[in-house]
Order: C-alpha cells, then structure tokens, then sequence
C-alpha cells in the first residue's frame, strides 16, 4: 500500500516532466516489460527496441494518465500495443525461430525436474524443446498468443488481464483455453513424429 | 455432459478455478476418460514447459543501463525538437519578414519619429522605400537596413554609380527615396521582396 501511494506521488513528478523521478518507475517495470515484449516478440534485440519505445512512450504520454486504471495497467496495455504494432510492421522478416536464450542457463534443477519422466515433450534437448514451443506459441493467432502469455509467462490474473486488453474476463479464459489447445495439438504433432532430424529441420528450417 | 464440454472445464480445473460442484464433475471424468485424462496430462506438461521458457531472461547488465538508455534518448528527443522547433520558426521567411515588419513597426514608433513618408511609385514597382527625418539614429532591423539616403540610392548588391540609367537596365533594384531639402537627415527604410532578388542578396537579407 505505501508503495502505491509512493506511485502516485512519483507519476505526478513525472507528470510535470521530472525524468529523474521516472527512473523510478523503469526500475520498477523494466523485468516485466521487457518479458512481455520478449515473449510477444521473440528476440532480444527486438524486446530491447519496444522496451525502450514503450518506456519512453509511456514518459511522454503520462501527463494524459488520470489514473483509472492503475499505471501497471496501463503500462501492460503501451507494451501490447507497441509489441503489436512490432510485429505487423516487422511480420515479413521476424521469421526466426530459435531462442537466442538458452533457459537452461538460468534454471536450478527444481524447474528442470518440472519435466516429468513421461513427458511427451521429452525427447528432445531442453533447447530445441523451447524453439518448437517459441514456433508454436508463435503460430497463435495473436489474441490467444496474448493472453496465454500474459497468463503463463506474466503470472497475470484473468481479471488483470482482461483489465488490460479491456475485455471480459470470460473471453480472457476463453482464449487461454483455445491458445492452450492449439498449442498441445501443434506440440503433439511435432513430438508424435518422433524423428529427431526431421524434428531439427522443423527447428532450423524455414 | 459430453468430452467437448469438459474440455474448457479442465483448462479451469488446472488453474484451480472451479468451484467445488465442478470441480467433482470434472475430477468424476477424469477417473473414466480416457481422451480427457490424456488432455489434462498433455496440458499440465505443458504448462511445466511454460515454466521453464519463462526463464529466458537477458544478462543482468542489460536491465541495469536500460534506465540510462532510455534516459538519453528522453534527453535527445527533447534537444532535436527544441532545435527543430527553432529552425523551422526562424527560417520560415514569411515569418521572417512579418516579423521584421513588427519590429521596424515598434522601432519607428518608439523613436517617435516625425515621420513623412514618401511612398514613390517606383519604376519597377516592386520595391518600396521610404523615408523618415530622424536626425542621427542609424540602426538596423533583421530584413531591414536603414541607410542614410543620397540623392541616388544604391541598392545592395550594385555596384553600377552610374545614376539614371540604372534602373532601367536593372528593373528588379530597389529605387531611391530622397529628400532633395535635406538629404543628409534622411533614412531609408528599404524592404526588399525575396522573390524580386537575387538569391545572394536574399541570403543576405534573412540570415
Ligand atoms: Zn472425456
């Protein structure tokens, strides 16, 4: 709650242009912005792009935000925005399907153990594993892509979500659903070939 | 209640949603399907997938110069515009000139010149000069040059002291203004139009 209000008294210095006071609010959003876009968007030096046009957007737009909604609100709904736009503008070029990340670097073998012993997605490296799922999540039509991102990777609540994207939160689980269905399909199809080169060539190729 | 209709509750049962009537159902299916037993494991592995690409994070060092970045370029935003703000006000010529026109305006005023004008209908009708009888001042506005008048003006630019012939050989010039009685107390106010001078004189005009 003082944080809250600690907020609000740094968007109103911001407000009246202290850019010394929005360092703040990078500090506190940056990790969550950056994933949202990196997720949406799917490279680094892309997420890195919209990280900074959605932070230097939301300085210049601030002096409009009322606060109906609360600034992280607000600030998710810049990033979706900005990522969208990316993405249409860049449709014809961000084919790439590798992780430039290699989640295994960072996991402790806790999350590594998540994958059961009888896991249909087992069969191959944990990386190449990811860049079927990154292709996967990629081929959603954008709308379930973001709320299964937003839920899965974000750790959103469906209301925060549907606060965000200003829809109900019956279509927020609705799309969860449909993008979760998709994807074990998509998944499924690539794992049930059970062919380890063809399952590379799905990775490196196109 | 048939497989489709469970498949949406099964979602909501992994996310713990339901409420407890449904949540039975849901678990009662389970134990006797197959199929919708095979989508709550595919879906729950899944999920553990999700965790772990939910690590792909960058270097540490990235998130800490972000701030600054963003910082810079906030700065540099603000420094183009300002800049480009300015040029793009000073060099508008119209602009220029109008006001040019509001501080000779506000000169001539607030010298409170006894002012005649002599609006001579030139020969090439294109310039206009006039004169004031200001005895000493002699002080110069952006566009403007206040030039103690001769009998026979010579305009920027020209270096012909050939007198009467000049202007009709040369119709764009600017014409003089006298004031036979006393021509060493008089000033000139010359306003040239851009487009009635050559492009060296206009540089010199407007800069
Ligand atoms: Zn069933």
């Amino acid at each position: 709650m003082g944080l809250l209000k600690d907020e609000k008294r740094v968007i109103k210095e911001c407000q009246k242009g202290n850019i010394d006071a929005f360092d703040i609010l990078v500090d506190r959003y940056k990790e969550r912005v950056y994933s949202l876009a990196y997720q949406m968007i799917g490279d680094h030096a892309s997420a890195d792009d919209v990280t900074q046009e959605v932070f230097i957007r939301a300085f210049r737009g601030l002096p409009k935000f009322e606060g109906r909604c609360s600034f992280f609100t607000w600030l998710y709904r810049i990033t979706i925005n900005c990522s969208y736009r990316y993405l249409r503008k860049n449709m014809t070029f961000l084919k790439k399907v590798t992780n430039e990340i290699d989640p295994a670097v960072y996991m402790d073998d806790t999350i590594k153990h998540k994958i059961t012993g009888n896991s249909p997605y087992k069969s191959l490296e944990m990386k190449e594993t990811m860049d079927i799922l990154s292709k996967s999540i990629d081929n959603l039509p954008v709308k379930h892509k973001t709320a299964l991102i937003m839920f899965e990777f974000q750790g959103l609540s469906i209301q925060d979500i549907s606060d965000i994207l200003k829809t109900s939160p019956g279509t927020v689980k609705s799309r969860l659903h449909h993008a979760r269905l998709k994807l074990k399909n998509q998944m499924n199809e690539v794992f049930n070939k059970d062919n380890r080169n063809q399952l590379k060539n799905i990775v490196r190729g196109r | 209640m048939k497989c489709s209709d469970f498949s949406y509750y099964i979602s909501e049962y992994i996310d713990n949603r339901l409420d407890m009537a449904m949540k039975k159902k849901v678990e009662a299916h389970l134990e006797i399907c197959k199929d919708c037993k095979k989508e709550y494991n595919d879906l729950k592995e899944l999920r553990a997938l999700f965790t772990i690409k939910s690590y792909e994070r960058p270097s540490p060092e990235y998130f800490e110069n972000l701030k600054s970045v963003i910082k810079r370029r906030i700065i540099a935003q603000d420094v183009v515009s300002l800049r480009e703000r300015i040029i793009k006000f000073v060099s508008q010529p119209s602009w220029a000139m109008t006001a040019a026109m509001v501080t000779a305006l506000a000169a001539s005023l607030s010298y409170n010149y006894s002012l005649y004008v002599q609006n001579q209908q030139l020969r090439s009708g294109r310039v206009i000069a006039q004169t004031f009888s200001q005895p000493t001042a002699q002080t110069s506005t952006m566009g403007f040059a206040f030039t103690p008048a001769k009998q026979s003006y010579m305009p920027i630019g020209q270096n012909n002291t050939a007198q009467g012939t000049l202007y009709q050989q040369k119709p764009y010039l600017v014409n003089t203004a006298t004031n036979s009685a006393q021509p060493q107390r008089n000033f000139i106010l010359t306003t040239i139009k851009a487009r009635d001078v050559d492009s060296s004189n206009q540089a010199r005009i407007f800069q």
